[in-house]
Formats: C-alpha cells, sequence, structure tokens
C-alpha cells in the first residue's frame, strides 16, 4: 500500500522573500541555507508554530538596514534607500527635469491644474458633507416634514402645522422630544436702552431669529455661558442670545451683566413681543442648519393649540422630534399623519378641499437635512457626486498627459537606464526612481496649485458658501494633500516606470533598438490616451455650447409680454400689509406721482409676469361632457393699465374693470384650453369657480411666460383686488439706457418724500427674467472653466508629444527634404497623425455628448433642438485647436535646414 | 601592542569555533551554543558576530557542503586564524592572572576551592 509521506513543513514564504530581497546580498546564500537548517531543527525540537515564529524574526533581524555590515570589502550593489542613492537620484532627477524644461513645464502645469481642480473641490465637498455632523445623538434626531400631493404630482413643504408637535409629543410612542422651531423672517429688533447711547435703538431686517421651546437645548447641545437651560425659556417674554449677537446688541455687557436687559422684537405687521434676555450661549462653532441667533420663548402661543391651525402649513414652522433608541422613524411618521389628517379634515371641508389635501408627514434624519432639495435645501448629495466626478476627470486628464509625456521621453533617457542596469539597479529600484520623480513634479504642480486654487476660489466667490473657508481643518486637509499627492505619483509614475524595467540594457548600450518589442505597440497605448482625453474635452465643449445655446434662447425668445425698459418696486411690505400704519396706502398716491415724472411712460401695479413666487389656487370648470375639470391656476393680481403695459395682447372679451375685490377673471389661452371652453370667444361669460366663489370670464390674452423654460405655461388668471397690489411696474420713456440714471434719481427721490425711512430698491424686468436662470448661469460658468481646462490640458498634452515626434524624427524629415520633400508635404506628414486622433475622438465623443444634451434639455418645457450644425461647430473647434497645437511644431520642424540635422554624425 | 578585545558573545562564540573545529558554521554554532550554555540564542545574533569576527580578523570563512536540506544552499565554515587563536589565549591569560590574584578568603567564601 501507497502511503503518502508526511509534507514537509515550509517556513512562512514572506519572511522568505523579504529576505531574498532586504538581506545582504554578499552573504545571501549561507544564510538563506542555514536559516532553512535551523528552521528543519526547531520544527523537530519546538514544534510548528515556534518555529515559524523564530525563522521570521531571525530573517526580520538580517534585513538590511538592521544587519550591515561595518565595511564593505568590495563593491556590493546598494540598498535603492540607501542616502548616497537617494541623492542620486534627486540630482538626477534634478537634471533631468532641468534639461527638459518644456515637457516639466507642461506636466507641471497640467498637473497643478487638476490639483487645484481637486483642492478646490474637496474644500466646497468637505465642508458641506460636513453639515450637522457635530450634534450629540444625531442619530436619533429628525426633521418632520410635510408632503402635499398636487395634480397627483407630491410637493415637499418642510414646515408642519403648529400644534403637531405638542400631539407628537403627547400621543406619539417613541417621541422622546419635539421640538418646534419657527424661523422669523426680516424682524426688527428695538433695544430700548442701547448701552452707548441709552435711548432706544432700532436694528431693521434681522434675520436668524428662532421661536422655540425650552426643550430645543435639550435637543441641540449648547455651551451655556450664563442661565438656566431648564429654564431659561421656560416662561412667555424670554430670550436666548448667542455669544455673537450679545455682543453685537450690548457691546460693552459681560453675560453676566446682559441678563434680564430687554429687547422688543417687532414684525413687519406690527406684531411686537417683548422680551428679557434669560441666558447666553456660545455660538456653534460646526457647520449646522440650525444657524439661529436668538431663540425666543414661544411658551404661551396660543396659535401651537389652537384647533383651526392644524389645517396650514407654513415652511417657516419645523419641528425636529428626537425618537428613543428603539423606535422606528417609519412607524413615528405615519402616526403623526394620521393625526393630522384627523384634525385637518374638519377645517379642509370648510375651505371646499378633500381630507386627501392634508399633510402626509415624512421623518428626515438629521445627517440628510442639508441636502434634501425638495425640501429647501440648497445642494443636493448628486451635485456634490457630480462635482467629485468633474475633478476626478480633469485630474485623470492630467495624469494621462504626463504619463504621455513621460513614456514618449523614455527612449532618450535609455542611456541612463541601461548603465544603472547593468550596474545592478533592480526593476524595483528602477520604478522606484520614477516614482520619486513623478513625486518630485506632483509636489511642483502642488506648489502652483495652491496659489491657483485660491485664484479659482475668488473668481468663483459667489458660488461657495461663506464659511467654506473658515471651515478647513489642518489636519484632513494635509492628509488629504498627501495622499492626493501620493496617489497622483503612482498613476503617473507606474506606468513609465514599469515600461523602463523592460528595457534591454545589452541593446541600449550598443545603441540598437530601444524595446524588445515594436515601439509600434507603445504607440497605441499613447493613442489610445490621446483620444480618451480628446474624447473627454469634445464632450465638455458639446455640453458648453448647448448650455450657452438654450441661455441664449432663454434670454432672446419672445417670452409673450415686453421686458425692455421696466423696472419694478416693491412697495414695503411692512406698511402696505399694516392696517395700522398711516403708509398703508401710500403706494397708491405714488403711482400716481410716478407716472407724472418726466421719462416714465407709463406706471401699473401688479405683479410682474415673471416672479419667482406666485399665489396659485384650485379652479372647477364643467367640461363640454359635463364632467368637473379641477386643475391649479396661477393668480396674478393686476390693476387695469397692466395688459398695456407689458404689451399683452387680449384675443378676445374685454380687460378687467377697476375693482377693490376680484370679481371677475381675465385667464389665457392654456387655462382655456385646460378647462375645456372651446375657443376664446366662446369662454367669454362662462364660469370658473374656486373654493365657493364663481367668477365670470371676462377676457382672454395671449400666452405669456411666468415661470422660465423649465416649465410649460399653466393656467393664469388675471384679478384685480385692489389689496394684493404692492408692486409698481415702471416702463420708461426712452429705450436707451444711457437715459435711465436721470429717470432713476427721480423715482429715488419721489421714492424717499413717500417713505423716509426706507432705501429704495429696483429690479429692471431682464434682470428678473435671467435670475430665473441663475442655476443655469452657474453652472455654465462652471462648465464653461471645465471646458477650457480639458482643451488645455488636452492641448498640452498634444503639444509636448508633437514636439517630441518632430524631434525623434528630425533625422528623417532632413532625408526627406534632402530627397525632394515639399514643406506643405512634410508638415502634412507630422499634423496627419495627429489629426487622425482627434476624428477618432470627435467620433466617439458625439453619440455620447449628444445623449447628455438629451438628457439636460428634457428638463426644459422650452428647449432648443439638438441641430447637427452644433455637434459639427464642436468638432470643427475641437480640430481646429489640435491643428493649431500641433503645426507649431510641424512646421518649424519642417523648415528645419536639413544640412544641420543630417551633420551630426 | 593592540591588546585584543573580545566581547562576553564574541568569546563564546569564537571558542565554540574552535571546539567545531572543522565543522562549525552558522547552524552547528548557535546548536553548539544553545546546547553548552542552555539559552536561547538567536541565529541572527550568532549571524552578525561571526561576520564581525571575521571583519576584525579573527576568523576565515570557506564556501562549501551544500545539502538537499537547505534548499542545495552552501554553507559558509569558519576556521580560527592565528590572530583568532592569539586572541582566545590572552583572553585565558587575563583570566587566569585575575583568578590568581583572589585573596584565599574570597574564594573559600565562594567555595570554588
Amino acid at each position: 500500500m501507497k502511503h503518502s509521506q508526511p509534507r514537509p513543513a515550509r517556513p512562512p514564504g514572506w519572511a522568505t522573500r523579504l529576505l531574498h530581497w532586504l538581506g545582504h546580498p554578499d552573504t545571501r546564500e549561507e544564510v538563506q541555507g542555514d536559516l532553512l537548517e535551523l528552521y528543519a531543527h526547531w520544527v523537530r525540537t519546538q514544534g510548528l508554530r515556534r518555529a515559524n515564529w523564530r525563522y521570521a524574526l531571525s530573517a526580520l533581524r538580517l534585513l538590511r538596514p538592521l544587519a550591515k555590515p561595518k565595511h564593505v570589502p568590495e563593491y556590493s550593489s546598494p540598498l535603492f534607500l540607501h542616502p548616497d542613492m537617494f541623492r542620486s537620484y534627486l540630482t538626477i532627477a534634478s537634471r533631468q527635469l532641468w534639461r527638459n524644461r518644456l515637457y516639466t513645464s507642461l506636466n507641471v502645469l497640467g498637473l497643478a491644474i487638476g490639483l487645484s481642480a481637486c483642492w478646490v473641490i474637496f474644500q466646497l465637498v468637505s465642508y458641506q458633507l460636513s453639515f450637522n455632523k457635530g450634534h450629540a445623538n444625531a442619530d436619533r434626531i429628525y426633521r418632520v416634514v410635510s408632503e402635499f400631493t398636487q395634480d397627483g404630482k407630491p410637493s415637499g413643504n418642510r414646515g408642519v402645522p403648529k400644534p403637531l408637535g405638542g400631539t407628537m409629543r403627547t400621543q406619539v410612542a417613541g417621541v422622546d422630544l419635539a421640538v418646534p422651531l419657527e424661523t422669523q423672517g426680516q424682524i426688527t429688533v428695538v433695544i430700548p436702552a442701547a448701552v452707548s447711547s441709552g435711548k432706544p435703538l432700532a436694528i431693521n431686517d434681522v434675520e436668524q431669529v428662532n421661536r422655540t421651546t425650552p426643550d430645543y437645548f435639550n435637543l441641540l447641545h449648547y455651551q451655556w455661558l450664563v442661565g438656566d437651560p431648564a429654564n431659561a425659556l421656560a416662561a412667555p417674554g424670554k430670550v436666548v442670545l448667542t455669544q455673537s449677537r450679545l455682543q453685537q446688541y450690548f457691546p460693552r455687557l459681560t453675560p453676566q451683566q446682559a441678563l434680564g436687559q430687554r429687547l422688543i422684537y417687532v414684525t413687519y405687521n406690527s406684531d411686537t413681543t417683548r422680551t428679557e434676555v434669560a441666558g447666553v450661549v456660545a455660538d456653534l462653532t460646526f457647520p449646522t442648519d440650525f444657524d439661529g441667533k436668538e431663540f425666543i420663548s414661544v411658551v404661551g402661543d396660543t396659535l401651537y393649540t389652537s384647533a383651526e391651525e392644524w389645517g396650514s402649513t407654513n415652511s417657516n414652522n419645523q419641528l425636529f422630534v428626537r425618537l428613543t433608541p428603539a423606535a422606528d422613524p417609519s412607524r413615528v411618521a405615519q402616526q403623526a399623519s394620521v393625526w393630522t389628517k384627523k384634525n385637518a379634515t374638519p377645517f379642509l371641508k370648510k375651505w371646499g378641499l378633500s381630507s386627501n389635501d392634508a399633510a402626509h408627514h415624512l421623518l428626515q434624519p438629521l445627517s440628510d437635512i442639508h441636502f434634501i432639495t425638495d425640501y429647501g435645501a440648497s445642494i443636493s448629495l448628486p451635485f456634490l457626486y457630480g462635482l467629485m466626478g468633474l475633478a476626478l476627470f480633469i485630474l485623470l486628464l492630467a495624469v494621462i498627459n504626463y504619463v504621455n509625456l513621460t513614456t514618449a521621453q523614455v527612449p532618450q533617457r535609455s542611456r541612463e537606464i541601461g548603465v544603472r542596469k547593468t550596474l545592478g539597479s533592480s526593476s524595483g529600484a528602477l520604478i522606484g526612481q520614477f516614482l520619486g520623480e513623478t513625486a518630485l513634479v506632483t509636489l511642483l504642480a502642488l506648489v502652483l496649485a495652491l496659489p491657483l486654487s485660491s485664484l479659482i476660489m475668488s473668481a468663483f466667490a459667489d458660488l461657495i458658501p461663506k464659511g467654506t473657508t473658515d471651515y478647513l481643518k489642518i489636519g484632513p486637509a494635509a492628509l488629504f494633500l498627501v495622499v492626493l499627492v501620493l496617489t497622483v505619483s503612482v498613476l503617473a509614475g507606474l506606468y513609465p516606470g514599469w515600461l523602463i524595467t523592460q528595457l534591454q540594457p545589452a541593446r541600449v548600450l550598443r545603441g540598437g533598438s530601444v524595446f524588445v518589442s515594436n515601439p509600434g505597440g507603445r504607440l497605441t497605448l499613447r493613442k489610445g490616451l490621446i483620444v480618451f482625453q480628446f474624447v473627454i474635452a469634445q464632450v465638455f465643449i458639446v455640453g458648453a455650447i448647448i448650455i450657452g445655446q438654450q441661455l441664449h434662447f432663454a434670454f432672446t425668445q419672445d417670452l409673450g409680454f415686453t421686458k425692455q425698459a421696466i423696472l419694478t418696486v416693491q412697495a414695503p411690505l411692512k406698511y402696505a400689509w399694516n392696517d395700522k400704519s398711516p403708509l398703508k396706502n401710500r403706494h397708491f398716491v405714488l403711482r400716481d406721482e410716478y407716472a407724472q415724472l418726466p421719462g416714465v411712460a407709463a406706471v401699473s401695479l401688479g405683479d410682474p409676469p415673471f416672479i419667482p413666487s406666485f399665489s396659485s389656487g384650485q379652479a372647477k370648470s364643467r367640461g363640454r361632457k359635463g364632467q368637473e375639470i379641477m386643475g391649479d391656476v396661477q393668480r396674478k393680481f393686476v390693476d387695469t393699465t397692466w395688459l398695456r403695459l407689458y404689451n399683452i395682447k387680449l384675443l378676445a372679451g374685454r380687460n378687467l374693470s377697476p375693482s377693490d375685490t376680484a370679481r371677475e377673471w381675465v385667464i389665457n389661452e392654456t387655462a382655456v384650453k385646460f378647462f375645456e371652453l372651446g375657443t376664446p370667444q366662446e369662454a367669454i361669460g362662462t364660469m370658473l369657480s374656486e373654493g365657493n366663489k364663481q367668477y365670470p370670464i371676462v377676457g382672454v390674452v395671449r400666452d405669456f411666460n411666468t415661470m422660465g423654460f423649465s416649465r410649460k405655461i399653466g393656467p393664469v388668471a388675471l384679478l384685480a383686488n385692489k389689496q394684493s397690489l404692492y408692486n409698481l411696474n415702471i416702463k420708461l420713456a426712452s429705450a436707451n439706457p444711457a437715459d435711465w440714471p436721470e429717470v432713476l434719481k427721480g423715482l429715488e427721490s419721489t421714492w424717499k418724500k413717500a417713505y423716509p425711512e426706507e432705501s429704495f430698491s429696483y429690479r429692471f424686468s431682464d434682470d428678473l427674467v435671467s435670475s430665473f436662470y441663475h442655476d443655469e448661469r452657474n453652472m455654465a460658468r462652471i462648465i464653461n472653466l471645465a471646458t477650457g481646462v480639458a482643451i488645455l490640458i488636452s492641448c498640452l498634452g498634444l503639444f509636448g508629444l508633437a514636439t517630441l515626434t518632430a524631434f525623434q524624427r528630425t533625422k528623417e524629415i532632413g532625408i526627406r527634404k534632402v530627397l525632394g520633400a515639399s514643406i506643405a508635404s512634410v508638415v502634412g506628414l507630422l499634423s496627419r497623425e495627429f489629426v487622425t486622433l482627434v476624428v477618432v475622438a470627435i467620433l466617439i465623443a458625439t453619440p455620447v455628448a449628444a445623449w447628455l444634451a438629451h438628457r439636460w434639455l428634457e428638463n426644459y418645457a422650452y428647449k432648443i433642438d439638438l441641430a447637427w450644425w452644433l455637434f459639427a461647430g464642436a468638432a470643427a473647434g475641437a480640430l481646429l485647436i489640435a491643428l493649431l497645437t500641433v503645426s507649431f511644431q510641424s512646421i518649424r520642424a519642417a523648415l528645419m535646414n536639413p544640412v544641420k540635422s543630417l551633420r551630426s554624425e | 601592542m593592540k591588546r585584543a578585545f573580545l566581547g562576553e558573545f564574541e568569546e563564546i562564540v569564537l571558542l565554540t569555533v574552535a571546539v567545531l573545529d572543522e565543522a562549525a558554521y552558522g547552524v552547528t554554532v548557535t546548536q553548539e551554543i544553545e546546547s553548552k550554555t542552555g539559552r536561547a540564542v538567536g541565529f541572527s545574533t550568532v549571524h552578525t558576530t561571526l561576520q564581525r569576527l571575521e571583519e576584525k580578523g579573527y576568523l576565515s570563512s570557506t564556501m562549501g557542503g551544500a545539502t538537499a536540506e537547505r534548499g542545495g544552499r552552501r554553507k559558509r565554515f569558519f576556521t580560527l586564524t592565528t590572530a583568532g587563536r592569539k586572541a582566545l589565549v590572552e583572553v585565558q591569560q587575563v583570566r587566569t592572572q585575575l583568578w590568581d590574584a583572589l585573596p584565599p578568603q574570597t574564594l573559600q567564601l565562594m567555595g570554588a576551592s
């Protein structure tokens, strides 16, 4: 019978390998042998485990530089980490970089652009991602929000009905804390005894004022400088300030002295809250959406217990809850919805709505709320990921450049590498050397990138949220930079490094061909990389063109109303909406005064056609077949001169007649179609009902755009309601902007007479329109910059390669010229290769770009057509740029005197 | 004349090489020291000491004697040089002189007489 021999034990392989690599070469053989023999002995006497352990330990202690002989009798190859070798690498690298200054600067420039893109975007993204992460128990804190369904589409509101907080606290299981947070709009703060003068001091338009309950300070941890956290807000008429506000209001008081100081808050409609300071807390120092600076006690506010409040939801009334660790957020949200539906239904019925119109509640984790754009967040996670992708792409382009230029230079360096190899350098050491050189270049690029990124940051300062640069923490930022430099060095240096290890030293030193395999194979990879670069550049170019075209379209397309030379001035709401104010109706007088001014063609009171916020209601009609048609109608409150001022054409019926209350409607064509009222003429005299009221249609106007091109024009109703008119639309007589400052001066002085305490501010209609495309214009700026960068980097690479090719083919060109080639044919010869690459890139990029552009344009109801000439134009542009880049070098090479290039041998 | 200086461990290694005569190489030296002194000796320590002694000129080495057990690798055999022998003798003499100089009472106390 055969029996298998017990397999001899093997020592740990890693230790053997380490010893092989890092042991001293002079004694490598006997040391390895001795250790093997000893290992066998240890296995026999002490068992496998202990033998492995002793073997590994012995091997480790024999590695260099731990085990280094005192003096070396004859030459043996030094360790590649030896200080002398390091110095040699540095010398060689600096000589190499200096000799090829052109390529070095191209590389440094390309990498610097890539690195600064990464650095800027790292700062932006890390700041945004750090929001709300600094709060204790953040995983148990949620915001309760409301979701409504309109026309089958959900729409979000970050607020909840006021009484919901109290009900959730007492009625819903799993809710630990429920804290209402009411953000006050701009409010006036009166300091009855200002420290400087002793007289009352009023500060207008104060922001970041919240109303909340004492539990707010249980929910979020604040550092209290003075005051009792549990009771400071427990009574009505108390306020807690942050330190920064304390310094603003009472600059000379310590927190202790500030206790009991009085502050009076006055809203625009003169609601007055008298408070005294009951505590001072330190400002939160980390990025958070809880940006409140003053906290007024909400205790005793009857609206928070009023039954009628269940029916209304305002985005200023946020609610935060802390759940018990075991609670299930979705169950809590469901129960909250049940309570709201139950309590809101009676009021909804009264207002002609159904119980399905009640808010449906959702719970949003604290860590998410900074990114939920449907509920008021300004930035979304996909946008941040998009930015990161952008940075990566640009960096990738720069890395590809480096790889291209460096591999192209390898033949020039083959002598040095050949000598190194003959003298016993290992592949590892050679790769290490190349990586080191790359790291050096990357570091140079970083030095350039830091000022470059501050330049970008200041150019885009209006897009960068405040606090981004202040937030930057040294530790993580330094770590990021180190990792970035290392990653780039490895990515960019590894391939060139590997390539040189393939060199055959014998051939190189004899002066033969550099590589074993044919160099054509290498070129394919380089060509591939260039194609890749230009694909990306091309996609960017097409993107930039299409965004530009769409924006141009949006600005120049007929909106259905005149927007030139019209400006809008808003009457101060604190007077216009305040029944107690003597200036309540002053703006009607102002309208007449303005109409008298020279240079003013017409003045109308009413909502501008194009306005970001609007009011809407649900209207009902009987369709042809008697069925009920219900839908949203956007309301515009206007006076009788409004149509003429904006040049909106009346298709049928008549204009509104003057009236103090809304009694009749003028609707647009879309509304006629939507409510199936037949032709505009047939629609006159029909009725539309809203809630319980009926409105006769007296006129139909041509459609005009109200919401920008991303949305279809919807049904619009114009109605006269004197109480809702507070925007003055002023049409200037002259179309020449040079005449306008004079008129504006007149408008301002008249305004100052009407409202001495209010500043005069106006907006031109075309500015209002363009503010609608704020996001698009910002995106266009980012994409344009990215396009520029992508083109620049790709061209840097192309330029470098063209230079090299021209240099390497100097002799060939010389011979060609001697044999009678024309300059044009030589230029063609040198350019053809690169132009082919760009053409291939365009062929690949065009469908990709077309698909992306199509996806983007889907966001718009009114959009440009994707015409073929857009792509052809982009392609021609890319070709032209590539040709210009290459031709500089080709022409220089072609003009060279063949005598010079051929004489040198 | 420069006096030989030998560390305690160097002396032991040098002596062991002398004891082992023809068969002294890394493994045998390590094992011999372990069995004679009873203390666990790291191979790396022995290896570096052997190298150092060779550098100082007390040992000379030749390669040879590959076996299958050691993966076909040769051994480095060590033999004492004249200088090595002289050094050992010198150390021995110093010790003897010192022992001889010990007062008899102390010797008795140590229980060594």
